[in-house]
């Protein structure tokens, strides 16, 4: 499928729930969703047009909003779809895409670990890469190193 | 009996059959896995961080130490990467010089998995044939880029140097070299039972689950999934060679390793025809472009190259200044992993390294 095709079926699709699509560039296609309809376009994307490899999920921290963005890609064509949602930053909620593609999984618990995104309807969203006690999200702007408190060997017990 | 007869295990990251700092809460029935949860990060380094406090070109040496097992791969996605932040291309020479090392790279990377693999499951032996065989590709890494682990050679805008004038000599010695030792850890592994018993339909992967769970590389061309970046998403000169893919249907642990060793031979063959493009051109040819703009633009990019584990690629946003606002790394590894629970519940907990063997783990790159 050519980057034009893909472009005009979800345009046709999803007129209001996409707010922009970007210019096609390096085989890559900038999705922008509004936050409430993203699992409808994400449903779309794999079973209508067939892109069923989910290649990761990040957060970028813009400082007056957090961007959500998820690269998928297909077995047939060399072009990434990337879907793009906007949330406010301190109160970060966005639907989780696990139950579409499996393999986001371990991306929205990074995503969650290191920049606090909340992922509602993910099956398990705990933290991944930092200590389960860790306070703070380390990836935000706005974050101050502290010394981390360690659990005393009494609280294993 | 009605009691409850299930355990918990934590098996790593002392055990001697865990590659580097990585553990897995296991609940085990007698010796059946009923579950399995990866306990990962006990490396994160804050990579994403530290390419971020950096210019760009100051994090190309810290990416070579993302994974000592393929550093080159790693610093050549990131510059990559970078160039299509500055969107700037690289000459002709410095694409098959990348492409010459990438290969040998993979070489090296195959046979540290092919080791570390047949240790896991036992056959002690064969540790020090593959290692062997590394060591004749790292010669030749070494001659090309005056180190052995982490080579720091590739530079934005194409490489640190010209290939040395003896390459085609040593080229040729060592891959006559490392042909016969090849042949001969294939009879050692193939023609022995124990190891096909071990690994022939462990660990299945199916198709559909192949691709649901984003795996890549090896891994998933090993359960049928034909994906690979060299060849769908063509980067530098590869649409101008001539290869194959190795695509299994299995899904096995045994197919992800046949995989890897039929890339083995491709990626030798793919050598030699970088070697006869490089030799095309004249041999005065820049290597190196050095007319880079002083800022880079404002934009992102995602660019990925195919490193031995699978897809690696950078994912940067700039926003005008010399260092990247946001770095995400794309990580082979940790797709890959992902399918460890699907992959070892129902089966036995001594197949756990073999399944683990074959899908080539890096802590380095997985916890980033």
């Amino acid at each position: 499928m050519e980057a034009e095709e893909l472009i005009e079926k979800l345009q046709n699709e999803f007129k209001e729930a996409i707010t922009e699509i970007g210019e096609p560039k390096e085989h890559r296609i900038d999705v922008h969703v509004t936050p409430e309809k993203v699992v409808d376009v994400a449903n779309f994307m794999k079973h209508d047009l067939g892109f069923t490899i989910p290649n990761m999920c990040t957060g970028i921290d813009y400082k007056d909003k957090m961007e959500v963005v998820w690269h998928v890609g297909s077995p047939d064509t060399a072009i990434l779809l990337v879907l793009k949602v906007e949330t406010d930053r301190d109160n970060c909620v966005v639907d989780s895409l696990t139950p579409v593609w499996e393999g986001m999984n371990w991306h929205e618990r990074e995503t969650y670990d290191l920049l606090g995104v909340n992922f509602t309807n993910h099956p398990d969203l705990r933290r991944l890469l930092m200590p389960e006690n860790w306070e703070g999200h380390p990836l935000r702007e706005d974050y101050v190193y502290k010394r981390p408190t360690y659990r005393k060997p009494e609280d294993f017990a | 009996m009605s009691e409850k007869t299930e355990m918990n295990l934590f098996m790593g990251p002392q055990h001697p059959s865990m590659h580097g700092l990585w553990s897995i809460r296991l609940t085990i029935d007698g010796e059946t896995i009923v579950d399995a949860d990866a306990q990962i990060g006990y490396l994160h380094r804050g990579y994403e961080k530290l390419l971020t406090n950096r210019s760009y070109e100051q994090g190309i040496p810290i990416c070579d130490r993302l994974c000592y097992v393929e550093s080159h791969s790693w610093s050549s996605a990131y510059t990559h990467s970078i160039e299509g932040i500055y969107q700037v291309d690289i000459p002709d020479k410095a694409k098959w010089i990348r492409i010459l090392t990438l290969e040998l790279q993979r070489i090296a990377s195959h046979c540290l998995w092919l080791a570390a693999m047949s240790v896991d499951i036992g056959a002690l032996t064969m540790l020090i044939y593959p290692m062997n065989a590394r060591e004749i590709i790292l010669n030749i890494l070494e001659a090309i880029t005056g180190a052995r682990m982490t080579y720091n050679y590739v530079r934005v805008g194409g490489v640190w140097a010209d290939l040395p004038t003896d390459i085609e000599k040593r080229m040729e010695a060592s891959f006559e070299e490392f042909q016969r030792l090849h042949n001969e850890f294939l009879d050692l592994l193939e023609e022995a039972q124990i190891f096909r018993i071990r690994n022939q339909g462990i660990g299945y992967l199916s198709k559909e689950d192949a691709m649901n769970y984003g795996t890549v590389g090896p891994v998933a061309r090993g359960s049928g999934v034909d994906y690979d970046v060299r060849k769908d998403d063509p980067y530098w000169g590869y649409d101008e060679l001539d290869f194959y893919v190795p695509v299994k249907t299995e899904g096995d642990s045994f197919a992800r390793y046949r995989v890897r060793l039929e890339e083995m031979q491709e990626s030798i063959n793919l050598c030699w025809q970088a070697w006869d493009k490089y030799n095309e051109l004249k041999a005065t040819a820049p290597y190196r472009n050095t007319d880079l703009p002083r800022r880079p633009p404002k934009g992102e990019v995602y660019r990925r190259i195919e490193t031995g584990r699978g897809e690696g690629g950078f994912y940067l946003v700039s926003n005008g200044r010399s260092n990247p606002y946001r770095a995400r790394i794309k990580s082979p590894v940790f797709n890959n992993l992902q399918t460890l629970t699907p992959l070892i519940t129902g089966g036995k907990l001594a197949d756990i390294p073999a399944v683990m063997g074959s899908i080539d783990l890096c802590v380095g790159d997985l916890d980033r």
